[in-house]
């Protein structure tokens, strides 16, 4: 393992489509630009998490499956299952998720 | 693991197996590092998780299938297409990734055959399993932070002023100062700086009149802000900051604002300053808002924003040219008034002398009424006004009874003397069915704000350390509060819902109230304020366009203090001594001191002794109050003969040696003296930051062995080390819990005792374990084992070093002492009469020791000097020190006066001196006129060298090696003037003589006219001497001025006929200066004037003789090889022969 540093600067900023959180981003894909050890399912909008002192990865949100919308990964606004989806389309196709995950987002 | 043996085949002990599942898995996985708080977090996730699988079907067990869209491939374009079963685990949208676990396991196998040990029951069914924990761990993680940062936004959204934020950015680009009035809890402290931030400004400054508000401001603001632990957001306060390149918004106090001033004229290094609280009326924010009033003419490009509770808005906006205001209106609920007025109080008027004591009555019958009216399930607290620390302390006492009588109040007290964890506990929760009675001085008005409060009880009073800037007496009074104070107080009544307040005055009362509180600046002496405008080069301190001006009377008495202090010249120029206070971030008393000390090379002790007279008596009044005459017998043990700083010092250095046994020994100590140890941890780091600025200013030398800044860190560090494993973990822990039991708030006991008792033991450890982290325990106690052997000789030359800083206050015994008790004893000052020993005071109860007689049987006169005054029903004199009379009096008094002869001195028109011996006066002026001249030219030197480090010297050397044989010199010589006993009477001059005391400028015109042919004043231009001028005439009291402070010849002396008296004084001599040899026909005047400078100035020129015969030497010196004893030297062609010779000799 090289012992050098390397600075992180953030790429560009997020901004949540349906809800106006907006933050720094350090990348968006599928892997970490900070460690190893996470591989994440599709591309992510990934962030710092501002209450860890090391470089640690948050995910701030991702693009609808459905929309394409940029979204962050608040409840109110989007659900994951395999997929990222905006909530406005997962309202608009709920009989198309399985049925498990309905009950369970009722609760 | 005991009962569930039908199950041992199938379940799993995990806590078995955490070794080799943290070797696994957290070996150099980045996001759990082992050991990390995370890491235990997750093994508590893991096992809270194992539970609640466990405790449901074991149906519904997860696969933990890692299935993912894009393996599916990306041409399936439908984008609600599922794997085929429902699976929990791909609702997390990541998987963990770790090294081949079949691999992994066959090593972990491998290694428990090699230790023969048998083999480990984990499978990778096991392992798999526990991968997918550690999935659902980091998801929890990234939910739970994610929902923490919608909160933050969340609340900040919530916040009043959050309406106001476009309102405000957009002020502030059109105009050069807004003004933003808010009350607490409106979020303007901590969201003005970031809507700025966002708006783009970079180099944002925020003062704040507290230096623990700038702390916790950039904490907070970086939390908000998601920076917790960058640097954009940053504080500094004296001797700490967290202040880097990066740093875009800093908080800093307003006196370091000031002082940043003197470096950077027109502070280019912001584009906004947002001066907070302006409504406190701090003398600092006072003069700063000032200050850049005449910047902003300056510097067009610079914003100003002012900040303050809705108090007096106009008259911060009418100061700026009608700034624009942006009124921020606060929460509050409805409040409910009432007036209920204290009978006989309503004649009390706003400065009652004698405080009456507090009658605990109507504040018991509110509580009652509460009780009565509300019902004990409705919550709600009560906070009462109280005008100051004894009127707290005695209702508090009643509130405690009435608590445990009905079960339902517990009592607090709130006053800035408690330590944080006391006053922290104001925070924590009642326990059902009781309330918490908060009782508190003014600081819960603006600056502490505590939730959950319903009913305030206002006693309308407040008490204020009045400065009477005539006397310079400090005095503690009570006053009515203003109609601002009194509306804040009520306001807090009404923030978490509708509350009620009681006032314990009438209405009319209230409309006879000022309107506003005095200004700090009206209250408190003004030096450092005039010698900072001095040192700003800010004109005439009289004409500064205050916002509200000082009285004209209280800016002269500075002035004429700093006079007297010889910080100030008398065209009101600042002499060394003043420029070098202007520097120092401390008092003038202080900072004099210190000085001082470092001159006389006794900084040790002096920066002891001034970091206690600096934080508030650590020993408690009430050994003396109450019969516990136990404390007050072993802390005797404790106390000085010479007085009470001296005192102070002996208890320091006693717990010093003391803390060596550890935490409880010390705690222990200090309990049975009655000394508060909080006192003394501030002491220790008072000290140290003293010494800070004695370095920062080149006053102390750096040791050699002593480290520099960056040395000094890594030494910290090194300490950390030599600490103990335990002990270091200990210390972790105790922080953390330290930190944890003050975030999340308790619910208070009913029982207090033993809580309290735990609580105090835990933050007096860590006390205990940081002081010795952060000092070096050996060093000071070498110090306090070195103070123990001190000399007559050294005691005295600290005596003197402290009074450089405490004189003028000085004071003499009353002729009538003798006769009287300790607390009868009087005592006079110049200005004032009738002043009283404090009770805590040595001399107090032991006034013998104001009368001791020296061996042989002369008396020695002895003055009393005191830090301050403080006047409750007495002027008491606090930190009274002995001192020698003659000795004090000569070295730093403003004015001496002498007669012809010498042998009759007045001093500040106040105390005469008459020397029994003949030509005793003259020669005691001649080493006065030393020692006062050499220590102004030692620091004329240093001033000068630290204004030329920047630019490159090489004389540099040379400059400090005659600073340091001037010191020598200077330290010997006050010696020897401290040893030597002189044989005088002292007394006071009665006010009758006062006026018929000089002989005034035409008696010295009219005979020297017939004298030597001279026109005016001193005839001649026969040289006198070396002294650069010959003494002129002083305009006002006849005589001669010699130097600034000493006039000779003007006193009417009574003994002698007048004729004879002035014909002498004009008579020339052939005399020979013992100092420099030469023969100089001169008289009186001219004599004494020569000797005062010639002395200095023959050691100057011994210095550069001596270095000019190095420089020859060296020139003259050749390598010469000895061939008998095979060395190389460097010798003078003497040398050689001498050396030569010396071999045929042998
Ligand atoms: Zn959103
Ligand atoms: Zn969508």
């Amino acid at each position: 393992m090289a012992s050098f540093k390397r600075k992180f600067e953030p790429t560009g900023s997020f901004r949540c489509e349906r809800c106006g959180f907006t933050s720094l981003v350090y990348s968006f894909s599928k892997s970490c630009p900070f460690s190893s050890g996470l591989v994440f399912s599709e591309d992510c909008f990934i962030g710092r998490d501002p209450f860890s002192e090391k470089h640690k990865p948050l995910v701030l949100g991702s693009r609808c499956a459905a929309c394409h919308r940029a979204i962050c990964v608040s409840q109110d606004c989007s659900i994951f299952y395999t997929r990222r989806y905006c909530k406005d389309c997962f309202d608009n196709n709920r009989s198309r998720f399985p049925l498990e995950l309905q009950k369970e987002l009722q609760q | 693991m005991g009962g569930a043996k039908l199950y041992t085949c199938i379940v799993m002990d995990w806590s078995k197996q955490e070794k080799d599942l943290d070797r696994i898995f957290f070996k150099n996985f980045s996001l759990i590092q082992r050991g990390s708080q995370e890491h235990k977090d997750f093994w508590k996730f893991f096992y809270r998780y194992q539970k609640f699988n466990a405790s449901k079907e074991k149906t519904k067990a997860e696969k933990n299938v890692e299935w993912s869209a894009s393996s599916e491939g990306e041409s399936s374009k439908d984008p609600f297409s599922f794997p085929p079963v429902y699976d929990r685990s791909h609702r997390i949208c990541f998987n963990v990734e770790t090294d081949n676990l079949e691999y992994q396991l066959r090593v972990l196998q491998q290694r428990r055959e090699d230790e023969r040990k048998k083999s480990s029951p984990l499978t990778l069914k096991h392992l798999l399993e526990f991968r997918s924990v550690i999935r659902h761990f980091l998801n929890f993680q990234q939910k739970t932070k994610f929902q923490r940062i919608q909160k933050i936004i969340r609340d900040q959204s919530e916040l009043p002023i959050y309406q106001f934020k476009d309102q405000i950015l957009s002020a502030v680009r059109d105009n050069q100062v807004v003004l933003i009035a808010g009350d607490t809890g409106c979020g303007k402290s901590t969201q003005v700086p970031q809507y700025l931030l966002r708006g783009s400004y970079e180099k944002i400054a925020c003062t704040q009149p507290r230096r623990i508000a700038c702390l916790s401001l950039a904490k907070r603001v970086s939390y908000e802000t998601l920076n917790e632990y960058r640097t954009e957001i940053a504080y500094q306060v004296r001797f700490e900051r967290s202040r880097t390149p990066a740093t875009k918004v800093l908080f800093l106090t307003e006196g370091l604002l000031l002082r940043q001033l003197s470096t950077d004229r027109d502070l280019s290094r912001y584009d906004v300053i947002i001066i907070d609280e302006v409504h406190e009326r701090h003398i600092n924010s006072d003069f700063l808002l000032g200050v850049l009033r005449i910047l902003i003419d300056q510097r067009s490009d610079l914003k100003l924003i002012l900040m303050s509770a809705t108090i007096n808005i106009s008259l911060f906006s009418d100061y700026f040219q009608g700034a624009p205001v942006i009124k921020v209106p606060g929460r509050l609920y409805p409040i409910d008034l009432q007036y209920m007025p204290i009978s006989n109080a309503s004649v009390l008027q706003p400065t009652a002398q004698k405080s009456s004591k507090l009658d605990p009555q109507p504040y018991l019958r509110i509580l009652q009424l509460i009780d009565n009216k509300y019902p004990r399930s409705e919550r709600g607290d009560v906070l009462v006004f109280l005008s100051g620390m004894n009127e707290i302390a005695s209702l508090l006492h009643e509130v405690k009874s009435y608590g445990e009588a009905t079960g339902r109040w517990i009592g607090l007290p709130l006053h800035s003397a408690l330590s944080i964890e006391e006053q922290d506990k104001v925070f924590d929760v009642a326990p059902d069915g009781t309330r918490k009675c908060i009782i508190s001085t003014n600081i819960a008005e603006t600056s502490i704000t505590i939730d959950g409060i319903r009913f305030v009880i206002d006693s309308g009073k407040v008490k204020e350390m009045g400065y009477d800037s005539h006397t310079k007496m400090n005095r503690l009074q009570e006053f009515w509060i203003s109609q601002a104070s009194s509306e804040q107080r009520k306001g807090r009544a009404g923030r978490t819902g509708p509350g009620v307040c009681f006032r314990l005055y009438s209405e009319s009362d209230y409309s006879s109230f000022p309107e506003y509180a005095t200004p700090e600046i009206q209250r408190v002496p003004l030096e450092s304020l005039v010698l900072q405008t001095i040192a700003l080069d800010l004109g005439n301190i009289r004409k500064f366009p205050f916002i509200e001006s000082p009285s004209l009377s209280s800016i002269e008495t500075s002035v004429a203090f700093l006079k007297e202090q010889d910080a100030l010249t008398n065209d009101e120029r600042l002499t060394p001594v003043g420029k070098m206070l202007a520097q120092l971030p401390v008092d003038v008393v202080i900072g004099k001191m210190l000085i001082m000390g470092s001159l006389f090379h006794v900084i040790e002790p002096v920066l002891i002794i001034a970091a206690g007279l600096s934080v508030q008596s650590p020993f408690t009044q009430t050994a003396f109050n109450q019969d516990e005459s136990s404390a007050q017998s072993t802390r005797q043990s404790l106390e000085s003969d010479h007085g009470d700083p001296y005192t102070l010092l002996n208890a320091f250095d006693e717990w010093i040696n003391v803390k060596r046994d550890g935490v409880k020994a010390s705690s222990q100590w200090c309990k049975r003296r009655g000394i508060e140890e909080q006192r003394l941890y501030e002491m220790v780091k008072l000290r140290q930051q003293f010494r800070d600025v004695l370095l920062d200013h080149e006053l102390l030398e750096r040791e050699f062995h002593e480290a520099s800044g960056e040395e000094e860190e890594r030494e910290r560090k090194s300490r950390w080390f030599q600490l103990s494993e335990v002990q270091q973990e200990e210390l972790r822990s105790m922080r953390k819990r330290h930190r944890t039991e003050n975030k999340q708030r308790k619910v208070l006991k009913m029982d207090h005792e033993v809580d309290e008792e735990e609580e105090v033991s835990i933050a007096a450890g860590l006390k205990h374990l940081e002081f010795k982290l952060l000092h070096d325990l050996s060093q000071l106690q070498d110090g306090s084992s070195e103070r123990r052997s001190y000399s007559l000789r050294d005691i005295n030359l600290l005596k003197i070093v402290i009074c450089s800083g405490l004189y003028p206050q000085v004071a003499i015994g009353d002729d009538c002492n003798t006769f009287k008790k300790g607390s009868e004893q009087i005592f006079h000052t110049k200005s004032k009469s009738f002043l009283v020993l404090h009770p805590t005071s040595v001399f107090s109860s032991n006034p013998d020791l104001l009368f001791q007689q020296q061996e042989g049987g002369k008396k020695v006169h002895y003055l009393l000097a005191y830090e301050k005054l403080l006047e409750t029903n007495r002027p008491y004199m606090v930190n009274a020190l002995k001192v020698p009379a003659l000795q004090t009096l000569l070295l730093f008094t403003q004015s001496i006066d002498t007669n012809e002869s010498c042998s009759r001195l007045v001093v500040d028109e106040w105390l005469e001196i008459v020397f029994t011996g003949e030509d005793t006066g003259q020669e005691v002026m001649s080493i006065v006129q030393t020692l006062r001249g050499t220590w102004s030219r030692i620091l004329e030197m240093k001033l000068a060298k630290k204004s030329k480090r920047d630019d490159e010297d090489d004389d540099q050397g040379r400059e400090s090696d005659e600073i340091q044989s001037l010191e020598r010199l200077l330290g010997s010589r006050l010696a020897e003037f401290l040893d030597s006993d002189y044989n005088y009477t002292l007394s006071q001059i009665s006010s009758s003589i006062r006026p018929h005391l000089y002989k005034g400028p035409s008696s010295t015109s009219t005979t020297s006219g017939g004298e030597g042919g001279g026109t005016k004043g001193l005839p001649g231009k026969l040289t006198v001497g070396s002294s650069k001028s010959s003494p002129s005439p002083h305009p006002t009291k006849g005589g001669f001025m010699i130097t600034h402070y000493f006039t000779y010849d003007c006193l009417v002396d009574p003994s002698q006929a007048e004729a004879s008296s002035s014909l002498s004084q004009h008579l020339r001599n052939v005399w020979v200066c013992p100092s420099c040899h030469q023969s100089l026909v001169v008289n009186m005047a001219e004599q004494l004037s020569h000797r005062g400078e010639c002395e200095i100035e023959q050691q100057a020129k011994r210095k550069e003789e001596k270095r000019k015969e190095e420089e020859r030497a060296v020139i003259n010196t050749r390598e010469y090889h000895c061939k008998e004893c095979d060395r190389v030297f460097q010798f003078t062609s003497i040398e050689i022969l001498r050396h030569k010779r010396q071999h045929k000799q042998n």
